[in-house]
């Protein structure tokens, strides 16, 4: 199936006019060009869900984010490498997803521990009072953003509280990521001054617990403090702990209220489904929560610089080349979800990629599956009658991440 | 060859496991997260009835840590 770019066909999957279509764009490429080869930014375009399955469980260090996963096309046009790139350093320890293992699996174990299954289940209470708060502050309101208003605060009031930080900061910090999430990867050069703004908010709360003697209480923060690069037995400085921690922060904040809001919208456009979801939302909603997430999941693509020749999901592609895997295409697959472009609360779904796979499968999996259930379960119990006002809505229409950004709700009943 | 002796060993890599627990929700028959989140393999090695079951756990472990290994 090798499908290289042929004279007849280009397309700069960053230009405006891919953007502006991109779903047709995606199609196009499922169908005619699977695999396509994009000469200026020596890049693999993946469409498939199977091929894009196949490379993201490509391990033994063979393809690596060491360039960025979200790299700019200016970057792209700029660098083409003629073999693999070193590797990402590590004395400092270079910000988690550009590591390759063993180092990659050594930072993520040591802050997986809060988002594993049990430890996440344990703050289903926590997540539940704070919907029912909020949707207490927000109802007499009438109408609110139910993004940003509700799904983003509760969202982010959670990760504020697994990093130890103040729940006052949790807006400020809310309103920054979604300002990196707007980042458009075509005006701007790096993603590293967007993340740099997020170090004076991480660095406090690491300094907090290094203070407090890093006794395990915080566990996303104190394994990471206690952790020792072997074999000098050299211990993690603020700044490297940092660049472990922003992923989970972005992460934590971003996708989660999207989906939420969004998969709350295809529910209400489609009253039959919101009326079979309701007949038991207690058995339905896990389920309906599973297409919410292939539906509406923001990420559209992630990187990846090979670092030896290999051939991949028919493809030969060399040392130095990059690969990119389209994940909102992926979901759209009709080779792997019958009619894919329709949201059916109950659709049968065999696997997903919504959030990665591989050696950067989300580490936030289980926690943004609990609090999307959480937090339409809250709202669909307390509010009988709503909808949506749509003319005003807000959709970020980026190519990195896309999504409701502005979603209004009125409330009826 | 004869196949009825075909026993398949289920083989985590711990270096790659992460203890999401994905492989118990596809087959709670044969693995187990514990307290600690540590994945536990409750039969390592499978019979003809149980290769579906494992086999699903292989398709869905997101960081690609499983593997069977046949045995004769
Ligand atoms: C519905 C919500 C979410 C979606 C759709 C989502 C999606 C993704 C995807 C697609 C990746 C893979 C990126 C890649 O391969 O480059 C990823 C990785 C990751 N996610 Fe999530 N995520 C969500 C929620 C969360 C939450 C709640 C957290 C944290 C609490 C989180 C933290 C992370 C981290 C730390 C990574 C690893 C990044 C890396 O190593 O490259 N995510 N997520
Ligand atoms: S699904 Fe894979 S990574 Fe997750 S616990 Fe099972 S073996 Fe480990």
């Amino acid at each position: 199936m090798t499908v290289i770019a042929s004279a007849d066909f280009q397309i700069d999957l960053f230009s405006p006019e891919v953007i502006a279509n991109l779903e047709a764009v995606y199609k196009r490429l499922r169908d005619e060009h699977p695999v396509y080869y994009d000469r200026d930014y020596d890049t693999f375009f993946f469409s498939r869900f199977d091929d894009v399955w196949e490379v993201l469980r490509v391990g033994d260090n063979a393809l690596l984010a060491t360039e960025s996963n979200l790299p700019t096309p200016e970057y792209l046009r700029t660098h083409h490498n003629t073999g693999a790139p070193p590797f990402a350093s590590t004395n400092p320890m270079a910000p988690g997803p550009k590591l390759h293992s063993p180092w990659y699996e050594q930072m993520r174990a040591a802050h997986i521990t809060p988002l594993r299954p049990k430890r996440v289940a344990a703050l289903a209470d926590l997540v539940r009072n704070l919907a029912r708060e909020r949707l207490q502050t927000l109802l007499p309101q009438r109408k609110f953003n139910l993004t940003m208003d509700y799904a983003g605060v509760v969202g982010v009031t959670v990760i504020c509280s697994l990093f130890g930080l103040p729940a006052a900061r949790a807006r400020e910090i809310m309103d920054k990521v979604n300002e990196l999430a707007r980042y458009d990867p075509r005006k701007s050069t790096d993603l590293g001054a967007f993340f740099a703004a997020l170090t004076g908010d991480i660095i406090p709360a690491i300094q907090a617990r290094r203070a407090a003697g890093a006794d395990g209480s915080n566990l996303l923060i104190d394994g990471l403090i206690s952790y020792r690069v072997e074999p000098e037995g050299r211990a993690l400085s603020d700044q490297e702990i940092c660049d472990q921690l922003v992923c989970a922060m972005v992460g934590g904040i971003e996708s989660m209220p999207k989906v939420t809001s969004q998969g709350i919208m295809e529910l209400w456009r489609r009253p039959e489904q919101l009326k079979a979801v309701r007949a038991d939302l207690d058995a339905n909603l896990p389920i309906a929560v599973q297409e919410m997430i292939r539906y509406c999941a923001p990420a559209q693509y992630t990187f990846r610089t090979a670092h030896r020749d290999l051939t991949v999901a028919g493809v030969h592609v060399r040392a130095g080349q990059r690969v990119a895997s389209l994940l909102h295409s992926a979901s759209r697959d009709e080779r792997e979800f019958e009619d894919p472009d329709e949201f059916i609360w109950n659709r049968p779904i065999r696997r997903v990629l919504s959030f990665g796979l591989g050696q950067h499968h989300c580490i936030g999996k289980h926690l943004a599956t609990l609090e999307i259930t959480a937090l339409a379960h809250e709202f669909l119990t307390t509010v009988t009658s709503f909808e949506f006002s749509l003319d005003e809505a807000g959709k970020n229409r980026g190519v990195m991440q896309r999504g409701w950004i502005n979603l209004p709700v009125v409330i009826l009943d | 060859m004869q196949e009825t002796h075909t026993k398949t060993k289920i083989v985590v890599d711990r270096t790659l496991c992460d203890g999401n627990g994905n492989c118990a929700a596809a087959a709670p028959e044969l693995f187990r997260l514990e307290q600690d989140d540590t994945l536990k393999v409750l039969r390592d090695m499978v019979d003809e009835s149980q290769r579906a079951k494992a086999e699903a756990a292989v398709r869905v472990c997101p960081k690609a840590a499983l593997k069977l290994v046949e045995e004769r």
